[in-house]
């Protein structure tokens, strides 16, 4: 009896947590991008819109999904994760200024994850925009991927391709703020 | 369930079974226990570092696994790292924002997991699920942490690197492992004692460095914590200071 009241428990449970992931915590800034932004001696930067362009942009931009798993975008879209992650890094290092007149804003043009053995992989790009008051100062299309040992088992891999997919919004960014063009044109003074 | 699976990949097969244990047998007859390796342990009073005058600094963590970013580990953790920083003394505030004098302490924890580890555990699993729970399974999972720390803008890094692991078991017949001890709570309370300890082992390794407090010192200097065991990652070794007077 006891069997029979607790296996259909259990299968849900393990079902269900295969299927839902728990919603994603904020990004966090990181010393190596703060490093950078201090060392590249850059002006104060207010972020503007981030957008999902055609296409897989715009079909994942609410969610990904990779298996039986899947995960939905922080505030619904996953262009505005990019735009947060970007914020944090800004505010880490005290280069986040929402009243500065240099704006950058970016339109996502690639996103791809998958989970195949044995070598999954996943891919981010976006076209960055760097305006000073109303003028374009820089725009650059960077993307960044990923490549990892894919397991057989969805518990396993699913988690890592998340995992995996949400490590290149941080090295998207960390592109950025490396850009040579980037760093001369968002440059105080 | 998702927490436990997000965060270690090894040791999510046996959890899965150990709930499918729980639920299929009781929670008063299951058998489940959870350990922290000896590699670290808690510091003594004697041991810890104490600074004449603490300074405020913006505190940077992330939760890594496998080396990707794992951000809801990340924040289930945070607290945990937060209050080993505010327990060690070592600085008078604790930030997210950036402080006033520029100081950053960045700690980064990898839930590494070594070739295979998580097809043995898989296999583990099933040999346990396939006896009932009757044979038990133990499978060690393997975390490093770095930290890094630059009292200002313009001071060089100093870097400690240490490595822990947590013990998990389920099953009917197990051995107690020689080289862990048991902790209460569950994988949470394991993962809650190995923060602690893989975080204010190489903390209070670094406060010792003569950089920690603005001074000149090498460029990006890194080094295990004392207690890390020596396949803990670490680049140049110079001699370590010694803890200046033990805290009252």
């Amino acid at each position: 009896m006891r069997l029979r009241t607790a296996l259909p428990v259990v299968i849900s449970g393990l079902t269900l947590s295969a299927c839902a992931m728990a919603p994603m915590a904020a990004p966090q800034a990181t010393l190596d991008n703060i490093q950078a932004l201090r060392a590249a001696g850059i002006a104060p930067l207010k972020v503007g819109a981030f957008t999902p362009g055609p296409g897989a942009p715009t079909a994942m931009d609410r969610k990904i999904a990779v298996r039986a798993g899947v995960q939905a975008a922080p505030k619904g879209s996953y262009a505005q994760f990019l735009a947060d992650t970007l914020a944090a890094e800004l505010n880490g290092a005290g280069k986040l200024d929402p009243r500065s007149t240099l704006s950058v804003s970016g339109v996502v043009t690639d996103t791809h994850v998958d989970s195949t053995m044995p070598t999954a992989t996943a891919r981010l790009g976006a076209h960055f925009v760097l305006k000073r008051e109303a003028v374009v100062v820089f725009e650059k299309d960077l993307d960044v991927q990923s490549s990892w040992s894919s397991s057989f088992i969805g518990a396993v891999a699913i988690p890592d391709a998340f995992n995996q997919y949400n490590g290149l919004f941080q090295k998207l960014v960390a592109r950025l703020l490396a850009d040579p063009d980037f760093k001369a044109a968002a440059r105080a003074g | 369930m998702s927490w436990c699976v997000r965060m270690r990949p090894a040791v999510a097969w046996l959890a899965l079974l150990g709930l499918l244990l729980v639920l299929v047998m009781g929670s008063g007859r299951a058998s489940a226990a959870s350990f922290v390796g000896t590699e670290l342990s808690d510091l003594k009073p004697e041991q810890k570092v104490v600074v004449a005058q603490p300074q405020p600094v913006q505190l940077l963590f992330q939760f890594k696994t496998k080396g990707a970013p794992n951000l809801q580990a990340t924040k289930q953790v945070k607290a945990d790292v937060v209050s080993t920083v505010k327990a060690s003394g070592l600085f008078s505030e604790i930030s997210d924002e950036p402080t006033a004098n520029g100081a950053v302490l960045s700690i980064v924890i990898d839930d590494v997991v070594a070739p295979g580890e998580t097809t043995d555990a898989a296999t583990k699993g099933a040999i346990t699920g396939a006896t009932l729970f009757i044979a038990g399974s133990t499978v060690r999972e393997h975390y490093a942490c770095s930290i890094d720390y630059m009292a200002s803008p313009t001071a060089p890094k100093i870097s400690r690197t240490a490595a822990h692991s947590i013990v998990f078991q389920i099953g009917l017949i197990n051995s107690t492992p020689t080289d862990a001890v048991k902790v209460e709570g569950g994988l949470k309370g394991a993962v809650s004692v190995m923060v602690r300890q893989i975080v204010s082992n190489p903390l209070n390794a670094l406060a010792s460095d003569p950089g920690f407090a603005g001074s000149p010192a090498p460029a990006s200097v890194a080094t295990s914590a004392p207690e890390a065991p020596a396949s803990a990652p670490s680049e140049t070794t110079p001699e370590p200071a010694k803890p200046q007077a033990p805290q009252s």
